[in-house]
């Protein structure tokens, strides 16, 4: 492993080490008055953070003509799909105490849920389909074609998050006008990205 | 010589030593804000008790939230949309002095001082729960007084079917009515309303503290309403005006959000918020991650009893 790849793991596990180390030893008003929702903002901000991350830094090695350091996203990109597995099953067993019923009636009902599970059900094929070789034969061209949905994922990832909050909050319109700008890049120009 | 009366002549003796104690308590909150090191400690949590009646009645099923949690996880927008922000910020509130005007279809509007309205009102312990329409709820021992004997006091006129209320407006001091951005893009002053059978409720309380104290900044000082039955953001903060109306009045959420927000906002576990079911509520108690309970949401937050009969003619559904 290089050692680029080293400190890539060692920060994107960060932040998943202070949220054990507060949960695990730390006292309660750390996380304010409700950790469960706090816990679970903080899963799913990391992973939004980190797609975006992957995205710019992919962006800026297309411009520099770096093109050799490609690997290094796929690590943040594991890493993202991490935080937003560890998201969703907070979700599911934290925040709705595990009943299964109601997880697949909400996630099928609210539209913030509609967009984000949208979200991760693309993200989970191409994890899917990357890490597994056979299934990335088979696709052969079409899994590039999945890999493009990157960006549809993305998309639908910063509207969850805006979405989901009770008021209008300066980092989710940061974030959603920056994946705006991302994806306008991509359409205008192609061959860059 | 002539023997001069004293407020002591006039009125109560406990409601003269309730009275001087508030003062006393603003008194000391106001020292403490321009001397941090001097004043602070030992006086501070002493002065800042009031006296009431306790409740006798209380439902022994409520477990009190902790104290540390009903001051320290606010929704007060006028102080940053984070539920931490208030008690960082609050404590630029000017709290002192502080009137509240009384106006609209009333036979006596009236513009009460802060210490006055308290020499007028035995205050009282209500136990209530509370329960925000973010689907958490928590158990408050508030003070206050019941807001009947204050609408008694100034007579609503037989066009009076709403009461509306605002909280104070003071850009320079609430960095939330100055930046949309902080404020969660709502329109300030906040403003809120009941029907007047519902500001008539014996339960409908305008609160001036908890767990003893006057109230902290964060919570809404120095006074606010309490409606149980209501999700927590009609429960407005720190008023400082009134004005009862022949229409129904504009309600701040119900104007940024009118399909999420209604006017009544009552407590219903089977009229779900568009983006969350309101069938249960994590309860903030005394536990923390790994002890967090959820229950199930009550009608009327578990006041059906006292105010169902308000709402005998209406759809709650179309009327949420």
């Amino acid at each position: 492993m290089s050692k680029v790849k080293m400190l890539v793991h060692f920060l994107c596990a960060l932040p998943l080490c202070w949220l054990s180390l507060v949960l695990l030893f730390g006292d309660d008003s750390q996380l304010g008055a409700d950790p469960i929702k706090e816990t679970l903002h903080f899963l799913g901000f990391v992973a939004l953070t980190l797609f975006m991350i992957i995205f710019i830094f992919k962006l800026c090695l297309s411009i520099l003509n770096k093109n050799r350091l490609q690997p290094i996203h796929q690590t943040i990109g594991l890493w993202a799909f991490t935080y937003m597995m560890l998201h969703v099953i907070s979700y599911l067993v934290l925040e709705l105490g595990g009943d299964f019923v109601l997880f697949v009636n909400e996630l099928l009902t609210r539209g913030y849920l509609i967009v984000g599970g949208f979200a991760f059900f693309i993200l989970l094929l191409i994890v899917l389909s990357s890490s597994i070789p056979y299934i990335k034969n088979k696709l052969g061209k079409k899994w590039a074609i999945l890999h493009q949905l990157y960006y549809v994922a993305l998309l639908a990832a910063a509207i969850h998050y805006y979405w989901s909050l009770k008021s209008i909050e300066l980092i989710a319109v940061i974030y959603l006008v920056l994946v705006v700008i991302i994806l306008f890049f991509k359409i205008i120009k192609k061959k860059i990205i | 010589m002539m023997k001069k009366l004293t407020e002591n002549d006039v009125t109560p003796e406990n409601i003269f030593h309730q009275r001087r104690e508030f003062i006393k308590a603003i008194g000391v909150a106001g020292s403490v804000a321009i001397l941090p090191n001097l004043a602070q400690a030992e006086q501070q949590d002493a002065t800042k008790t009031l006296s009431f009646t306790k409740q006798n009645n209380n439902d022994q099923s409520l477990s009190l939230t902790p104290e540390n949690k009903v001051i320290g996880y606010n929704n007060f927008y006028e102080f940053g949309t984070d539920k931490e922000s208030p008690a960082k910020f609050a404590s630029a509130l000017k709290t002192d002095p502080w009137t509240i005007e009384i106006s609209g279809e009333v036979e006596n509007p009236l513009t009460i001082d802060m210490q006055d309205l308290l020499t007028r009102f035995p205050l009282e312990e209500r136990i209530y729960r509370f329960r925000c329409v973010e689907a958490w709820s928590m158990v408050i021992p508030w003070i206050g007084f019941e807001l009947n004997k204050l609408l008694a006091l100034v007579k609503p006129t037989s066009k009076a079917r709403f009461v509306q209320f605002q909280t104070i407006y003071d850009p320079d001091n609430m960095p939330g009515q100055k930046n949309s951005f902080f404020g969660g893009g709502l329109t300030y002053p906040y403003v809120e309303g009941l029907t007047i059978a519902e500001a008539m409720n014996p339960l409908t309380l305008l609160s001036v503290g908890l767990y003893g104290k006057i109230l902290p900044p964060q919570n809404g000082a120095p006074i606010r309403l309490v409606v149980p039955w209501k999700y927590g953001f009609k429960n407005i903060k720190s008023i400082n005006k009134i004005n009862l109306t022949e229409h129904q009045p504009v309600t701040s959420w119900n104007q940024a959000a009118p399909n999420e927000y209604g006017f009544y906002a009552n407590v219903n576990p089977q009229v779900d918020h568009p983006r969350w079911s309101q069938a249960s509520e994590r309860v903030i108690g005394s536990g923390g991650f790994f002890s967090t309970k959820r229950q199930d949401t009550l009608l009327f937050n578990g006041y059906a009893n006292e105010v169902a009969h308000l709402y005998n003619n209406l759809d709650l559904r179309i009327n949420f």
